[in-house]
Formats: C-alpha cells, structure tokens, sequence
C-alpha cells in the first residue's frame, strides 16, 4: 500500500472518530452497510425457491393467498436485479418475472404498475366491514391514532429493514357513500425470525 | 379497525391500550437490534426475505424451519467481495477503539477486495 493510501486511511479513521460523536450519529455513515448487498449471498437461492413455488401452484388464487398483499411480490422482484449467470437462467427468470407480474396485477385488480394512480385490493364487502366499525372513531380519537400510526411504522422498519413491503401495504382510494377511504394495512408484524415479537398478540 | 383481519370495534381507551402495546414491543426490538453488528444485520436482512415465501416453501413440502441454516452466518461471515466489503462496513460504523476503525479501513482497501468491488 503506498504512503497516500496510508495517509488517506489516517485522515478517514480520525474523520469517522469526530463524525461518531455528533448528536444522533453514533453509527456512521451512509451507507452505513448497504444490506441489499446481502442479495449477493441469499437472492439467486430465493429466485430459484420461487420458480418452484410458481410452476408447481397453477392457480393464481392461491398465489395470492400465499403471498397476502401485491406489495410483497413487487419487493420480491428486487431480486431481478442481479444477473443471471448465462442465457438458459436469463430465460427462466424472463418466465418467472412475467408470472410473478401475473400475479401482482390479478391482486391490482388488473393494474399492476398503478397505472391509474389506485392500489385497489379490497372489495366491497371489506370497504363495507371497515367504515362499518370505523363509524364510532370521532376526531377525539386522533391523536392516539396518530401515535399508534407511528408506531406500527417503526415496528415495521424493525422487522423488515429496507423490506418494508413484507410487513405493509397501502391501498385505496376507495368511495363509500361519498366518502374517500386510504388504507393503511400493516398486515403482517409478528414474522417468526425475531424474538421481540413474542409479546405482540396481533 | 381490522385486527388479524376481522373489524373491531375501539374506543378511546381501548386505542390507548393498543398503543402501549405497540411501544413495549417497540423497547423489546430496540433492546434485541441495539447491539447487532453488520453481519447480524445481514443475516436478519436475508430470514425476512425468505420469511416472504416462506407458506409457499411449505406448500412444497419443504421444512421451512430448515430456511435459515446454522451456518448462514459463517456464510455471510466468510463470503467474499461485496458481501464482505458490507461487513466491515458495518464493524467500521460500531466501533470505538481508533486502531480497530484503522485495521478495518485497511481491510476495506485491499487491492483484491477493490477488483472484485470493480
């Protein structure tokens, strides 16, 4: 290593000691460890886990069901961004991609991409069931609600990190009686990896 | 409000009792990651995403409490090129002692990490 190198690491070393003492910096910096970089290690294995599941389940319903919400298959193809080894592995991904695609626009309700700006995956009868038991809720109950947003959105970060999407999904707008519905839908906060999660009954 | 999908019907006070809920849980988690290092982040990072198609693993008959490996974290641990280069970034974020930060920034500048990085 030559002595500008040297040098280099001196002056960041003592850069990072100075940097990890500022208020709310304790770690330093970004990116602090790019964790997506874990895609390398574990996302050819998942690729490969996938086309199995969608060759040998033929019906979307049940896709859905395994899946839950689109937005955890949207994150999934994150995955496509690392590249197939050769063209036979290109083309398997192509199909699995499209299938993966399928999916996400039978849960859209033909609207994979969003293109109409609406993420619409409830149906009547759940819009009905929602407003229904929301009616009690009054403008006094805002704060708490506000709070509870908050906190369900950190536990989501704490589970998923950047995955978000396997822990969310936000959807709407829905119209009921000339009202206007977005749903915030944290449907999955209780993943079996973590240990903190043990006293969390939903 | 729809709790494990079925409408519930809250007050004040019982939205009060769900948010107390929530912030124990959240000290819980604080508590557990407070101290994880790049390479615990890591594997965390790689259970959620297979934790995702996890029913669908089930669904081939596979064990999905086989999923996560015993040795997934010497994998992560011992993987070369960029997946290294992330841990010791993460090491590198944590550490207090200054001869640490420079062994580990020198480990960052190896000539043959830097050619697998490109």
């Amino acid at each position: 290593m030559s002595e500008q190198v040297d040098k280099f690491i001196e002056v960041m070393a003592l850069n990072l000691e100075v940097r990890s003492r500022l208020p709310a910096t304790d770690v330093w910096p970004n990116p602090l460890a790019d964790i997506t970089l874990a895609n390398d290690i574990s996302g050819n294995h998942i690729l490969g886990l996938l086309e199995e599941i969608f060759e040998s389940i033929d019906k979307i319903e049940q896709i859905a069901k395994i899946f839950k919400r689109p937005a955890r298959l949207v994150y999934l193809m994150y995955l496509f961004t690392l590249k197939p080894s050769n063209t036979e592995m290109a083309s398997r991904r192509v199909r699995l991609a499209e299938k993966m695609i399928s999916a996400i626009s039978f849960m859209r309700n033909g609207d994979p991409f969003i293109e109409k700006g609406q993420n619409r995956i409830y149906n009547d009868n759940a819009i009905f069931d929602l407003v229904h038991f929301e009616r009690n809720l009054t403008i006094d109950h805002l704060t708490t609600l506000r709070k509870i947003l908050v906190a369900l959105a950190t536990l989501n970060e704490y589970s998923y990190f950047a995955w978000v999407g396997l822990g969310r999904e936000f959807h709407g707008l829905y119209e009921y009686n000339g009202m206007k519905l977005f749903v915030r839908d944290y449907y999955d906060l209780n993943p079996d990896f973590w240990d903190y999660k043990k006293g969390f009954a939903y | 409000m729809l709790i494990d999908g079925q409408p519930v019907e809250v007050n004040e006070e019982q939205l009060q009792i769900i948010f107390e809920k929530l912030l124990i849980v959240l000290r819980q988690a604080k508590e557990e990651t407070k101290d994880m290092n790049g390479n615990q982040l890591l594997l965390q990072y790689v259970k959620a995403q297979f934790y995702a198609i996890k029913d669908g693993i089930s669904q081939l008959g596979r064990e999905t409490n086989k999923l996560f490996p015993d040795n997934l974290v010497d994998e992560i641990l011992n993987a070369k090129g960029e997946s290294s280069f992330a841990y010791t970034l993460g090491q590198l974020s944590r550490t207090k002692d200054h001869k640490t930060r420079l062994d580990l920034l020198k480990s960052c500048l190896d000539p043959g990490n830097l050619e697998k990085l490109g």
